[in-house]
């Protein structure tokens, strides 16, 4: 089966202070029809300029190299027509933050009705009955009478699946989910989450997830791709994620987690700050914080290897990975022969 | 103090059809009466009450503007002449009352011109970006560094005298005001995530300027319009008052302000009233634009 996304040597470059500055760094992943792509890190790591380069929606100056291809259509090159058609069809976006994602001035059954009546040629009273349709699928308690609420009516958990069910009701091929659940509180997440889930699943819809929490990542999806500092440092399967990662980064984001089994004084991090992608060097992004940094590291760019379970951006994953450095979630680092300056 | 106001009897009386009408007007006021306060609520007030005296003016003007009663010429105020008459025995009120016609015509056709083409302009502008934005910017100044009246002279020059090529030419001088603040607006609405996000639905940028954008900074347009309003009512009497605007017999407020025949034979009241009444509707008109203003600003930050 060919992908249904293929994204391959994506740079993305920004004007940051006046010059074009690197944010993303020569990305390439692939998406099968059905398949969740989870993509996991830090603030400023790329992951969300990554899912709105795909959609064309960068900032006006943004220069863009590689190629994104959906369903063998070219989407960096393509025209404002032809990604218009694929954005209203094809493609759907969920926002991180759901209040501000939708215009708070038109009713909630406007903003659902828009794109099928304007632009898709849906009849007005049957576009409704879809809307209707779709949010009592997402779990709204009186579709009806949401229909004709204004946002600032309804609480964020509800907003957002409001914004599901406007993707859904566009039946796109592929959801791309922006932190969609970070606004919302804990509770609300893990329903919303569990809901998208569901819905795309019986869809059969393909999606990246964007977060930056590692378990929810990989509760989710297929894969999970790892990035740091504008690059993808690692690619594994989700059930992989937790238990053996082959990066150091992917590693020391799991022994960041607080962990209800474990009482601890103090959750352990990462040492040092994230990097943006335009501050690295010529070395490893993550030497600087590495505890497992070498010489070369510092100074020469490690390749995305290959291995029989994912792919490491690091010069010492063999080596890592024969140790059996690499315990699983929850022992907290205790392999005795490991060099640790100053413990996280 | 709005509280008072903002008590709604649409909530109780939600039965008829009349009490939900009555609940949706009592509504209305208490939202405009938050928008304006008091004081613009009366200010606003008596801008409808000129506006409507003015398109009622053949019922309400006491005589026709420029009917002569040469048996009473320069009369002082009585109860058939309640503002007097002037030195051909016309009767000031009804001058007064015709007058608003062409005095707030010329003003309407100013902003309406000069907003029909701002706020495309700013549209697009905010819309495009880069070098649309560079160019049609860089247009709006050259605009602005004309002075108004002076665009006036120079299109009567051209044109003739009249309202209309005065409204036209002012209605081109007003229009970088009214598109400059449109048009940062614009820019800090068009950066939101809702606009990203209906991009992303695949609306085309046209509807999403029309649909979403542009009625989302209406208040800011509104604002501006009602300011311009102003700014244009004197400058349009000025020009009448320089002769190129509204031609005499023709009763408009600057006419009547241009009546040096009235001030030197002493009957100054003449020239007083009409200028009294534009200070009023300038007044007016600004207060109610400014308190729009004010309320834009509270909600941006």
């Amino acid at each position: 089966m060919t992908a249904l996304l293929e994204v391959e040597h994506l740079s993305v470059q920004l004007p940051i202070d006046g010059r074009l500055q690197p944010v993303i760094h020569d990305a390439s992943f692939s998406l099968a029809r059905g398949e969740v792509l989870a993509m996991v890190g830090e603030s400023g790591s790329g992951k969300s300029m990554s899912a709105r380069a795909v959609l064309g929606l960068l900032p006006p100056r943004a220069r863009t190299g590689g190629s994104v291809s959906f369903d063998g259509i070219p989407l960096l090159s393509a025209g404002r027509r032809e990604l218009r058609d694929i954005r209203l069809r094809r493609v759907g976006m969920i926002f991180q933050d759901p209040r501000a994602a939708i215009n708070p001035v038109h009713r909630i059954g406007d903003f659902l009705t828009e794109a099928l009546v304007r632009e898709l040629g849906v009849d007005g009273a049957e576009a409704l009955r879809r809307a209707e349709k779709v949010l009592t699928e997402v779990r709204i308690a009186d579709p009806a009478r949401c229909l004709r609420q204004y946002p600032h009516q309804l609480s964020g958990g509800m907003l957002q699946r409001v914004m599901i069910a406007s993707v859904l009701l566009a039946e796109p091929e592929l959801i791309l989910a922006d932190e969609p659940t970070t606004a919302l509180d804990v509770t609300t997440q893990a329903e919303v989450v569990a809901l998208l889930d569901d819905l795309r699943r019986a869809r059969g819809m393909a999606m990246i997830f964007i977060t930056h929490d590692l378990e929810l990542a990989a509760a989710i999806s297929d894969r999970v791709a790892v990035m740091y500092a504008g690059r993808i440092v690692e690619t594994l399967s989700s059930a992989d994620a937790l238990a053996h990662p082959a990066h150091p980064y992917t590693e020391a984001l799991l022994e960041s987690r607080p962990d209800l089994r474990r009482r601890v004084a103090e959750i352990p991090q990462i040492p040092g700050r994230p990097r943006a992608a335009y501050e690295a060097g010529p070395g490893c992004p993550f030497h600087e914080r590495c505890r497992y940094a070498e010489d070369r590291c510092r100074d020469q760019l490690p390749p995305l290897e290959a291995w029989e379970r994912g792919a490491a951006m690091c010069w010492r994953a063999d080596e890592l990975r024969a140790a059996a450095l690499y315990p699983g979630s929850g022992s907290g680092g205790s392999v005795p022969s490991r060099p640790e300056p100053g413990g996280w | 103090m709005s509280a008072t106001l903002s008590r709604d009897p649409g909530l109780v009386a939600t039965g008829s059809r009349a009490g939900r009408l009555a609940g949706r007007l009592w509504r209305a006021l208490a939202r405009t009466h938050g928008r304006l306060g008091t004081v613009g609520m009366l200010a606003a007030a008596f801008l409808i009450a000129v506006a409507l005296v003015a398109i009622l003016a053949p019922l309400v003007a006491p005589y026709k503007p420029n009917a002569e009663d040469l048996f009473s010429i320069n009369a002082a105020p009585s109860s058939s002449h309640l503002l007097g008459t002037d030195d051909t025995g016309r009767d000031i009120l009804s001058r007064l009352i015709w007058g608003a016609r062409t005095s707030l015509l010329g003003p309407t056709i100013v902003v309406g011109v000069a907003t029909l083409i701002a706020v495309p302009l700013a549209a697009a502008s905010a819309w495009c970006g880069g070098k649309v934005d560079v160019a049609i910017s860089r247009v709006l100044d050259l605009i602005f560094a004309f002075p108004g009246l002076l665009l006036a002279i120079l299109i009567v020059a051209l044109y003739g005298q009249g309202l209309l090529p005065c409204s036209v030419s002012l209605a081109i001088a007003y229009m970088p005001w009214i598109a400059r603040v449109a048009r940062s607006g614009l820019l800090r609405e068009r950066n939101k995530a809702y606009i990203a996000a209906l991009d992303v639905q695949g609306l085309p940028g046209l509807a999403i300027c029309l649909r979403h954008l542009i009625p989302n900074i209406a208040s800011i347009i509104w604002s501006q319009v009602t300011i311009s309003f102003g700014y244009a009512l004197v400058d349009l009497a000025a020009l009448s008052f320089l002769g190129l605007n509204v031609q005499p017999p023709t009763s408009d407020w600057g006419v009547m302000v241009n009546n040096e025949t009235a001030l030197l034979d002493g009957h100054s009241m003449e020239v007083i009233i009409p200028c009294i009444v534009i200070v009023l509707c300038v007044t007016a008109v600004t207060y109610v634009g400014n308190q729009l203003s004010d309320v834009d600003q509270r909600a941006a930050r």
